[in-house]
């Protein structure tokens, strides 16, 4: 595990460990206690790091700490998932040209995602909006179709 | 699952709980996703221009060698973050030293060379193209391209130098060879006198005859030697050949071919090479250098094969040989197959039969137990009465244990014994 990855897998999971603690509230302690080592073996394997970050996900989302702590977690999150892809990407090939400029321009748009992120979700939880049920469902389905066609494209972009 | 539509579930999730929920917070949490997934799709490249140049060391090698591939990749388009080169490698070759494929960053302009070695088993290859895989540095993504760099590899079968096989034909050619021709004439080996005749040298005048004779001179008669038209014929149907846990002897029989029509031409013999099996691949007959490559060409793509049409020997179609020429059978020979040799010979073609044995090799697969070694015991009783049926009519059998260099199973089996032998009674084993 490299530095910037072992550093995102303990902010995304401390960070929230610690807020619960200070709650009291065990019995989510508990299920990051048990996702910890989840996360650590999926580095490994590979294959079970997306359900890794599924689980931090939820536990930072439902376990009802503060907002901006909870999208704190989710960032170093994907920091960590992300990070994990790459050095096993990395790591399954044999031969890797111009390894130091590959690393940082992974690094630099890794980042810029995170600011934007961070920005995004930040400004989200910091300006309270009042909306009645039925024009959240209506932001909701506008945000879902933005995501379909993001996802139309990505199909027709990845062939 | 793709990281892109993993991510794009997720976000779907995180939305369809929020409004469950009633709580703005958790949309929130999918927004550094959304931002994740729009920094990959805004920098991942849309039309990459890149361009392949493939080469191999050399288009043709033999068994086992190491064969060195160079690729170069060349981008005139713009920079690629991530690139994955990956050059496939035909089944049958394996990778000796290097890689056969790359991940990197390629800068606007810039090319890559790598080159790696395959060690090769006998066959023809064909490297069909080189793949591209670009994507955005976070891999979100992919973009596959293929370039074609058709490249072929033909892997000859390795030839065992033979120095000589001791053939009897019927029938010789009009060049000279080194077979006796069963005619008088120049040559090495004593055939017989005759009269003299005007024009013949004296020095091959037979004093102590024409003594005898006081009209007439003798002159000794040498034995012509001729090229012979030989047919090789291999045995490729998978039932004669396949021996145990998909192993086979096949590449013995191939070895013996490619060595033995390798001796033949370098004798200025004509050969032909017709292989028997799946279908039929008949090399006509010629002389020299060029016959030799057509002839290791075909051997090199030779298969074990299956087929219900020349799954029995009787098919095989005996006008495509010369009626008495020489003809040398490369089978571990079925006991069906007796019978259509017998046949052969019966049209007087002279028949020898190189047979690897399958016996032994077989038994190396198999546990030392009593069953086994009297199942071995009455497989080469087996064999030994096909070698008899054989030798009864005519037809030399040669069965080499494939463990020993294909020459001293001819040496011993084959060849016609020394005059100091036969002069005190050995004959042919």
């Amino acid at each position: 595990m490299s530095g910037p990855s072992r550093l995102a897998f303990v902010i995304s999971a401390g960070a929230p460990a610690a807020a619960l603690v200070l709650e009291q509230q065990w019995l989510w302690v508990l299920a990051l206690v048990a996702n910890a080592p989840l996360g650590v073996i999926a580095r490994r394997r590979g294959g079970w790091i997306s359900a890794w970050l599924v689980a931090q996900i939820a536990i930072s989302a439902l376990s009802g700490i503060h907002a901006l702590l909870a999208l704190g977690a989710t960032l170093a999150g994907l920091a960590y998932w992300d990070l994990a892809a790459h050095y096993q990407r990395l790591e399954g090939t044999e031969q890797i040209f111009n390894y130091r400029s590959l690393v940082r321009s992974h690094n630099r748009s890794l980042m810029t995602a995170l600011a934007m992120g961070s920005l995004m979700g930040g400004v989200a939880i910091g300006i309270p909006l009042q909306l009645s049920f039925v024009a959240a469902v209506f932001l909701d389905l506008l945000a879902l179709a933005g995501i379909a066609t993001l996802a139309r494209r990505a199909r027709s972009v990845s062939n | 699952m793709k990281r892109s539509s993993f991510l794009i579930f997720l976000i779907f999730v995180l939305m369809a709980a929020g409004l469950a929920l009633r709580d703005g917070s958790i949309v929130a949490l999918s927004l550094p996703l959304i931002a994740y997934l729009a920094v990959g799709l805004l920098q991942f490249p849309r039309s990459p221009k890149l361009d392949a140049l493939a080469q191999l060391a050399q288009s043709s090698a033999t068994e086992g060698a190491t064969i060195e591939v160079n690729i170069r990749v060349d981008n005139s388009g713009a920079e690629l973050d991530l690139i994955a080169i990956h050059d496939h490698v035909p089944v049958g070759l394996s990778v000796a030293t290097g890689a056969s494929s790359a991940l990197g960053k390629l800068s606007e302009g810039r090319s890559y060379e790598f080159s790696y070695s395959v060690r090769s088993t006998r066959g023809l290859y064909r490297f069909e193209n080189v793949e591209f895989s670009t994507s955005d540095p976070l891999a979100l993504f992919r973009r596959i391209d293929r370039r074609p760099t058709a490249r072929s590899l033909l892997v000859r079968p390795n030839l065992r130098r033979l120095r000589h096989v001791e053939l009897q034909p019927y029938r010789t050619g009009v060049h000279a060879g080194l077979y006796r021709a069963r005619r008088g004439g120049p040559g090495i080996e004593f055939h017989g006198v005759r009269p003299y005749m005007p024009g013949d040298a004296r020095r091959w005048i037979n004093w102590k005859i024409s003594a005898r004779h006081r009209e007439t001179l003798f002159i000794n008669e040498f034995e012509q030697e001729r090229a012979v038209e030989i047919g090789i014929i291999v045995d490729t149907r998978s039932r004669s050949n396949i021996v145990a846990d998909g192993r086979s002897s096949f590449s013995s029989s191939i070895q013996a071919a490619a060595s033995l029509s390798d001796l033949f031409l370098a004798q200025a013999n004509r050969v032909g090479v017709m292989l028997y099996g799946s279908h039929l691949d008949w090399t006509v007959p010629g002389y020299g250098r060029i016959q030799r490559e057509r002839i290791l060409r075909a051997l090199a793509r030779a298969r074990v094969g299956h087929s219900q049409i020349f799954n029995r020997m009787k098919n095989l179609p005996t006008r495509l040989f010369p009626p008495q020429s020489q003809l040398i059978f490369i089978s571990p020979v079925l006991k069906e197959d007796v019978a259509f040799l017998q046949i052969l010979r019966a049209r007087r073609y002279p028949i020898l039969v190189v047979s690897p044995d399958r016996i032994s090799a077989e038994a190396e697969l198999l546990k030392t137990e009593p069953e086994i070694d009297l199942a071995v015991r009455l497989a080469r009783l087996e064999q030994a009465l096909i070698t008899r049926s054989l030798a009864h009519v005519g037809i030399q059998r040669v069965v080499w244990d494939i463990s020993q260099p294909l020459e001293l199973a001819i040496e011993m089996q084959a060849a016609r014994p020394r005059r100091w032998m036969r002069a005190v009674g050995a004959r042919y084993p």
